[in-house]
């Protein structure tokens, strides 16, 4: 049986395809192109389950793919395209969704480098700790940790909160 | 005071949208099933072209290599590891009392042929060059001492390199200028290293006294020599360094002999003598450990002389009966499937290795002259990226990690390494690649028309395989480098050719999508054409599509211009387009996968 008929596979969708949609969104500043591009890593996840290949940590993986797919320069044009006709949205390289106070979160976001993006969503809205964020971006540990320091102290003055406690987040 | 890491989590996690599982579900199971339909499409079409023999097939070197650290003992590695296929094998048989001839037959025993040679004696014991041109022959003549001589592999040109009492099985080092071998001499037992043509013979460590060496046998890597010899219990196998220091006794049975490395230097095969007159082929990790049985025939049975196949996914040995001659079984690596090749009258066997096939291997730790090594490695030969008539090779692969362990490809550090020398060793290499799930060198072929070959590797696995472009680029005094072919400005962003990032190429078809490459003027001055197409495949606009054509060509500069380029809006009635693609500059783009 493939992956897309398990029950597993709908737990999945159930409680991580929201935060992987949104986590992609933040981190490439494209919401309509990120829904693309998960359900297109997630496809490429069943492809690969259905030939016998292991995946150890699927939210990851998908992680991963996804912000590969949105990263490549046709396939981006194609899934954001695609997105904005089911959308019916407007052509836009900002996020064209919110949802509440989050916009501030979210703009605070979208002004970050690439890399800090990509850090800052994979750490606090995926949960990775250092060494899964490191090898979801192919970069090292110590390029985590010192992204997520320059991007949390941006947040944090984007969003007039400087004066909170750094815990450091000390996990590894 | 609020900690802001737990803040940012929570505003972060804020901005999730709720989603309608059931409509993901079923959006996810319609992409899978149209690209299922493409797939299916797509193989008719591959199947045709295949039947058509236009393509050129890719043997794949399967392996059953153990995974983990491929250095057996210390720390050097003088020569590389290379994968190998599987030749014929050569056994001594007697055969109907007839006198003891060597025979070379096909791995399923087909097609037997004697091989006439000038050695005189009773050829006992073969043993192939690590490039299978040659035999080494240990020749036990009537009356004593026995030789061993070298031979070419149809006997003819056949040499003594060296004579005396009781000299063993030759093993030939990894280069394939030296022999390793145990002799018994006046000073006692010993192992001798000699040149191949004979010159240079030398003893390595000490000859003991009262016991002997029955064999000596280089490690693949050239690093370590294993051997076996008596003990006070009755056989034991040891390994030393290749230059006779550290001696280590690594079989823990009483009498255990007829060693025989796993060609990724990991693992030792070998005989254990049972009760009496019984002998079965065991298995063990070169320091000893993960010890298994793969025979069990019982008494009276003596399977001997086991010898790994070339590939790593076989094991043939003698099945004899009390000590004596006996048939040539091959089996698996596990001592599943035991097959007999060649009934009865057989002594010694060796199997011919051959120069891998292009193509993936899954050998941990694929050493090819760089600072680190590679797994998931896959090989193009007959590369020639400097235009000097060179015979180069190019990699894919994943930097093996620190520890021995082999990340996947999606994880891992992917590289690109080329030979440009010829020599077999990659001399330049460029990494990380972003993109490189089921990747390969794919091509390589002449771009710019002078004279040498730009590498095209499939960077990406799938219905629409995208391809990066590569060659040599040479500073003043600098040495050649292999690197990605970057777009020059100002390329033509809206079909992808963005200034300054390496040149994709892509071609086949997805929902909504289709591309395809071609190629004018070549060999002289060529010029690619990449064109896409991309249409939404459901809703507004569902009825027009997007087409861009791009003309590419690779100026001196070693960058790619886009010299012309085209953007149009079509009928989505209009075929555009093809998804597939014949020959574009000498390769063969295709959907791959």
């Amino acid at each position: 049986m493939g992956l897309i008929e398990d029950a597993d596979f709908r737990e999945f969708l159930a409680k991580d395809y929201a935060r992987l949609v949104a986590a992609v969104a933040l981190a490439t500043g494209s919401r309509a192109g990120a829904e693309d591009a998960v359900q297109e890593a997630l496809v490429r996840a069943w492809e690969r389950t259905t030939k016998g290949e292991a995946i150890d940590s699927l939210g990851a993986w998908v992680a991963a793919v996804a912000l590969n797919v949105s990263r490549s320069g046709v396939r981006r044009k194609m899934a954001e395209r695609r997105a904005r006709q089911r959308l019916g949205a407007p052509p836009t390289t900002t996020p064209d969704r919110s949802h509440g106070d989050a916009v501030d979160i979210e703009r605070a976001v979208a002004t970050l480098p690439r890399r800090q993006r990509e850090v800052v969503v994979l750490r606090y809205l995926l949960d990775l700790n250092t060494a899964e964020t490191a090898t979801t971006l192919r970069i090292n540990e110590g390029t985590v940790k010192s992204e997520l320091s320059r991007g949390r102290a941006a947040l944090a003055e984007r969003l007039g909160v400087e004066n909170m406690k750094v815990s450091n987040d000390a996990r590894p | 005071m609020p900690d802001l890491d737990e803040y940012l989590r929570n505003e972060l996690r804020r901005s999730v949208a709720p989603v309608d599982v059931n409509d993901v579900s079923s959006r996810i199971d319609r992409r899978r099933t149209r690209r299922s339909r493409l797939r299916k499409a797509q193989s008719v079409a591959l199947t045709v072209v295949v039947l058509a023999g236009t393509i050129g097939g890719v043997a794949v070197l399967s392996s059953v290599f153990r995974k983990g650290s491929p250095a057996p003992i210390g720390d050097t590695s003088p020569f590389p590891i290379v994968p190998k296929a599987n030749g014929v094998i050569v056994a001594a048989q007697q055969a109907r009392g007839g006198p003891l001839q060597l025979v070379s037959m096909n791995p399923d025993g087909s097609d037997r042929q004697v091989i006439q040679t000038r050695a005189t004696g009773d050829p006992w014991l073969p043993a192939w060059s690590p490039d299978g041109t040659r035999l080494a022959v240990a020749v036990f003549p009537d009356p004593e001492p026995r030789a061993i001589w070298v031979m070419d592999a149809d006997g003819a040109n056949a040499v003594k390199i060296a004579e005396g009492d009781d000299v063993s099985r030759p093993s030939w080092s990894p280069d394939g200028t030296e022999i390793a071998y145990a002799i018994d001499g006046k000073q006692g037992s010993s192992i001798h290293i000699v040149n191949a043509d004979g010159s240079g013979d030398r003893m390595i460590g000490d000859a003991i006294q009262g016991k002997d060496y029955f064999s000596a046998s280089f490690s693949p890597d050239g690093t370590h020599i294993v051997y076996d010899k008596g003990t006070d219990s009755g056989f034991g196998i040891f390994v030393m360094n290749a230059d006779g220091s550290d001696l280590l006794r690594i079989s823990t049975g009483p009498s255990d002999y007829n060693p025989s490395w796993s060609p990724d230097g990991t693992r030792v095969v070998f005989t254990r003598q049972e009760q009496g007159a019984e002998s079965d082929i065991y298995v063990m990790d070169v320091d000893g450990s993960n010890e298994s049985r793969l025979t069990s025939n019982g008494p009276g049975v003596t399977n001997l002389n086991p010898e790994w196949s070339p590939d790593g996914t076989e094991i043939a040995y003698v099945a004899g009966v009390t000590g004596g001659p006996g048939s040539l079984v091959v089996m698996n690596t596990d001592g599943s499937q035991p097959v007999t090749i060649l009934d009865g009258g057989v002594i010694g066997i060796s199997w011919q290795p051959l120069t891998a096939p292009d193509g993936p291997t899954d050998l941990p730790g694929l050493d090819i002259g760089l600072d680190f090594r590679l797994c998931r490695a896959n090989r193009l030969s007959g590369v020639d990226m400097l235009g000097n008539g060179t015979a180069g090779s190019a990699w894919t692969g994943v930097r093996l990690k620190p520890d021995g362990s082999c990340p996947s490809e999606f994880e891992g550090f992917n590289v690109v390494a080329v030979d440009h020398t010829g020599d077999g060793l990659a001399d330049s290499w460029w990494g990380p690649m972003q993109y490189c799930v089921g990747c390969k060198p794919f091509d390589a072929t002449d771009l710019n028309g002078d004279g040498s070959e730009e590498l095209v590797v499939l960077a990406q696995w799938g219905t629409t395989p995208q391809y990066l472009l590569f060659s040599i680029q040479v500073g003043p005094g600098k040495e050649p480098k292999v690197r990605p072919i970057l777009v020059a400005s100002p390329g033509h962003p809206q079909a992808g050719f963005r200034p300054g990032e390496p040149v994709a190429l892509w071609t086949g078809g997805d929902e909504g999508f289709s591309a395809s490459v071609r190629c004018e003027g070549y060999p002289g001055t060529p010029i690619l054409v990449a064109t896409w197409s991309d249409h939404p495949i459901d809703g507004p606009g569902s009825e027009t599509k997007e087409v861009h054509e791009t003309r590419l060509r690779l100026e001196s500069d070693g960058l790619m211009h886009a010299v012309d380029s085209s953007d149009s809006t079509r009928p989505t009635s209009d075929p555009g387009p093809a998804t597939w693609t014949g020959p574009a500059c000498g390769v063969r783009f295709w959907p791959a996968f």
